[in-house]
């Protein structure tokens, strides 16, 4: 069984990346993907992306899992949590670039806050994130924003065991992170050139990596391709490809 | 079908020559543009190294002069004597370095030539494709690539390296670490006699992380096969544009 545990519909509202469910469905069948994680691009129009995951979900059971986009920062965030799985979605997606939810040392007190509906619920928080060195290396912030998305994520994972944390194998000291707290995943999007989070697999935690291909940015089959090449044991891969996400999203499937 | 991988590097201490012949025979790349990395000390050194693999296994590589703007004016020196005495087509800039002063000699000296300017590109201040492109827009004769078409760092790179081809006719996109998705656009948006496909594979490097020779090579040339675009359109990115831009034969 092959799992994506990180793919977007829709059209982003900064760039010209978009997809369609059908798209999506259409890359799982040329490259035998069983179930894929879909969620919105970031949003400021929270309801109307996350309708349309629920939508592409209701017309797919068994192949698509829908995800919410949720602004922590909006009035009424928790009363969205609720709406959405109401509408039969099963996760949740925070974009803390877009939304600009992480200070420098803390994550807003609102992000902690939404983390409660979520660990009620059981609904797992994946963060959409660029490649952080790479954010940082471009910031206009002076001290750029690695650190402060390590403490932020050492802080929620702390205090929030419970909530099942994904992030991509680039975020800030992530072995760290991995070692640290085994509430964290990571899923393996962001640039897949050279497979970073396979590595990080056999590196630091062969059963916290799930395939996620990030797609419409990165392609779902040259994600599959790149686990099945790189130089790592063939029991890692398979771990990855969908015996992971198997695993730690049982409730999701 | 002639297919040709437009970025790929040879350094001496790196590992044989015969690496990278290896991952082009199993992945099935007829020709690579090669240049130095930038891991010698001296870019002399893998001047000399990519003269002599070029000397090794003719008809394989199309040598590019390593330039580095830290060496000044023995930098533009060193390039000069590869695109005077050797006939070289071409010059890479090393990393970090697109804002040099010694980039713009350089570039004049590139266009007395005649020869292609190939530059790396990621997400920073240094090597941003806008930074690029107002390079190749202060010197429109000088055909100028945007290696990996500012991908493999951030995903809106690759889009923003299209915007500078759009706005200059002498930018050309190098598709290693691109998406299908990018590819696609870039090719609808600027013709696939402007795309090239490259791997920035080596005499070691990137290629040792995966299994067999050549895989990491067909990595990079399924982003080109899997990309929504047509036949002749992938018969373009993956050998023509680059045969024809350097008059080479396809």
């Amino acid at each position: 069984m092959i799992v994506d545990i990180h793919a977007h519909i829709g059209h982003h509202p900064l760039m010209d990346f978009k997809q369609t469910p059908e798209e999506i469905l259409s890359a799982m069948d040329r490259f035998g993907i069983d179930v894929t994680f879909v969620m919105p691009f970031p949003s400021m129009k929270i309801q109307t992306v996350n309708d349309a995951v629920a939508e592409a979900v209701k017309n797919n059971p068994g192949r698509l899992v829908g995800f919410a986009c949720i602004d922590p920062m909006a009035d009424g965030a928790p009363d969205e949590i609720e709406r959405i799985v109401g509408l039969g979605l099963k996760g949740v997606m925070l974009d803390p670039e877009f939304h600009r939810v992480f200070g420098r040392d803390a994550p807003h007190p609102k992000v902690e806050e939404l983390m409660v509906p979520c660990m009620d619920q059981g609904l797992p928080v994946l963060f959409n994130t660029p490649n952080i060195e790479t954010a940082d290396h471009a910031s206009f912030i002076v001290g750029g924003i690695s650190e402060p998305y390590y403490k932020s994520l050492d802080q929620l994972a702390f205090k929030f065991p419970d909530v099942r944390l994904v992030v991509n194998p680039h975020w800030h000291r992530i072995r760290d992170l991995m070692k640290e707290h085994s509430n964290i995943f990571v899923d393996t999007g962001g640039r897949n050139g050279i497979g970073s989070g396979v590595r990080l697999a056999q590196d630091a935690s062969p059963t916290r990596v799930c395939f996620g291909s990030e797609s419409p940015q990165n392609h779902p089959g040259l994600g599959i391709k790149n686990v099945r090449t790189i130089k790592v044991s063939q029991v890692y891969k398979d771990l990855v490809l969908g015996r992971n996400a198997e695993r730690i999203f049982r409730d999701l499937l | 079908m002639v297919v040709i991988d437009a970025h790929c590097h040879l350094s001496k201490g790196r590992g044989p020559v015969e690496l990278l012949i290896e991952s082009m025979d199993a992945a099935g790349v007829d020709k690579a543009v090669v240049f130095g990395s930038g891991a010698a000390k001296d870019p002399a050194i893998d001047n000399r190294f990519v003269a002599e693999a070029d000397e090794a296994c003719p008809g394989r590589f199309i040598p590019f002069a390593f330039f580095d703007p830290r060496y000044e004016e023995i930098g533009l020196e060193e390039v000069e004597k590869y695109l005077k005495d050797y006939g070289w087509k071409g010059v890479k800039v090393s990393h970090q370095h697109a804002v040099a002063r010694f980039m713009y000699p350089m570039m004049e000296m590139a266009e007395s030539y005649g020869v292609v300017v190939v530059v790396h590109s990621d997400h920073s201040i240094r090597n941003h494709p806008y930074i690029i492109g107002d390079i190749a827009n202060s010197f429109p004769k000088v055909k100028t690539v945007i290696l990996h078409m500012g991908g493999g760092t951030c995903f809106d790179s690759e889009l923003l390296s299209t915007k500078m081809a759009v706005k200059n006719d002498n930018i050309y996109l190098e598709t290693c670490y691109s998406n299908p998705y990018a590819i696609k656009q870039a090719v609808e948006t600027i013709g696939a006699d402007r795309v090239m496909f490259g791997s920035d594979s080596s005499n070691g490097g990137y290629g040792s992380r995966f299994d067999k020779p050549g895989d990491y090579m067909d990595l990079m040339l399924d982003a080109v096969r899997f990309a929504d675009i047509t036949d002749e359109q992938k018969k373009a990115v993956l050998g023509d544009s680059t045969a024809k831009l350097l008059g080479v034969d396809a």
